[in-house]
């Protein structure tokens, strides 16, 4: 019995953590090869990168066509002008289709004016894509996906409308509401998305970050979370859909990461750790990593 | 996690003696294995430990089978001395290794399976380890 005591007062020295050694670890009492870190799922030169550019301009552009983008050049003559001014002015789609119509100019640009006259009025109209490449296909291509929006499923949005605005960005890289409205349509859609946790947060991540490739500038980031919010009618706090305000929180934290906003991206990433969504710890070890060199600054 | 698996070993180990004829006679018999095993744990500890620190281990490549060995060392070294003194003080009452299992699953399983992942070397150390306990559990019961 006095050598159990002793044994058992020695007890308390075997509390003390032991140092790690080499490529070994332990937990509890096994020893065991250490698991090297996960690769990181977030780009983290991206990130640092636009970080560091800032409010500085980009090739990106904000044009609601591929002309006014300075994609296209629109030769037009004075009158075909005009009347292009006297549509894109009228507060009435007669007024406006009426004045399309009476011009002699013919061509893929006065097409692409038309159809966005056309949504911009609500009026139900064919937006065909035949022959067309570039930043007039990725034109058609945000209409077509635009025009399945007031009535689409989250099936619709996974399997028609994301595939037409990824279609869009490869077509033209430089319009940012492309970019924008890809965000939008993911969010939209995550409810369909079956891929891992890594790669659902990666491909996220890259779509926010084209999105914030514009300008990092937290005027505009602010705007741009609005214009979201907006679209899906609610903010991450008020989202029905708690899996997808997880993943809303996980957006505008990283975006504030990138705009020099951490309090903010470690108030967001706070917020996922109350969240049902699996991928959530992921998401907010993510965000933790790309704070760190944010707090030691 | 070890505290609050406590609490169901611990009623196993209550349930398991209060089944018994002579009640006061298992009640003595878990509280010794639940000694035994305390002991156990904490000289796995402090053997490991002393591992840790002399270097040792830098020696050999971290691989699951070096682990496995090296863990089931720790196991076996450790459980000697209880062992010894559970037989010492062994005291005739059934069920040892009922008592043994239950109190190992309360005191030294929360420990092993690198945090829940459980690889197959956790899953064979942990077999090992709970043949061992039971084993421990029957000494401390056997009578003379």
């Amino acid at each position: 019995m006095k050598a159990l005591a002793i044994l058992l007062a020695l007890l308390p020295l075997t509390l003390c953590p032991a140092p790690l050694m080499a490529d070994w670890t332990r937990t509890g009492l096994e020893f065991h090869e250490q698991t090297p870190p996960p690769d990181p799922v977030v780009d983290r030169t991206r990130v640092a990168t636009q970080q560091a550019r800032r409010c500085a301009g980009s090739s990106i552009r904000f044009g609601d066509t591929a002309a006014m983008r300075g994609g296209v050049q629109a030769d037009w003559d004075d009158q075909t002008r005009t009347l292009a001014a006297i549509a894109a002015m009228a507060d009435s789609y007669d007024t406006a289709s009426e004045a399309l119509a009476a011009t002699e100019e013919d061509g893929a640009t006065l097409d692409s004016l038309s159809v966005l006259t056309a949504l911009q009025f609500g009026q139900p109209v064919s937006v065909p894509t035949e022959g067309l490449a570039g930043p007039m296909l990725a034109d058609r291509l945000f209409w077509q996906a635009m025009t399945q929006v007031p009535s689409a499923t989250t099936a619709t949005w996974a399997n028609d409308i994301l595939p037409a605005l990824d279609a869009a960005f490869q077509a033209d890289p430089s319009s940012f509401q492309v970019r924008a409205w890809r965000v939008i349509a993911w969010l939209q859609a995550q409810g369909f998305q079956r891929a891992s946790c890594p790669a659902r947060i990666a491909d996220f991540a890259d779509r926010l970050l084209d999105l914030s490739e514009a300008s990092a500038c937290p005027l505009m980031l602010g705007h741009v979370t609005h214009g979201i919010d907006r679209a899906l009618e609610s903010r991450p706090e008020t989202d029905p859909d708690a899996t997808r305000a997880a993943w809303r929180h996980f957006g505008e934290a990283l975006l504030a990461t990138v705009a020099g906003a951490p309090e903010v991206a470690s108030w967001r990433g706070a917020q996922l750790t109350r969240s049902p969504d699996p991928c959530a710890p992921l998401m907010a070890s993510e965000l933790q990593a790309l704070l760190r060199p944010e707090a030691a600054r | 996690m070890m505290p609050l698996a406590l609490i169901p070993a611990g009623a196993a180990a209550l349930g398991t003696a209060l089944l018994d004829d002579r009640p006061g006679a298992a009640l003595l018999l878990s509280l010794k294995v639940g000694l035994g095993m305390a002991l156990w744990a904490g000289l796995w500890h402090l053997g490991m430990g002393l591992l840790a620190g002399s270097g040792r281990l830098e020696t050999l490549a971290a691989s699951p089978a070096h682990a496995l060995a090296v863990n089931a060392a720790l196991a076996v070294a450790a459980c000697l001395v209880p062992g010894l003194v559970l037989a010492l003080t062994a005291r005739p009452a059934p069920l040892g290794p009922v008592h043994g299992l239950a109190w190992f699953c309360g005191l030294i399983l929360p420990l092993l399976g690198q945090g829940g992942n459980w690889p197959v070397p956790s899953l064979l150390l942990a077999a090992l380890c709970a043949g061992l306990a039971m084993v421990l559990g029957g000494l401390a019961g056997r009578g003379r």
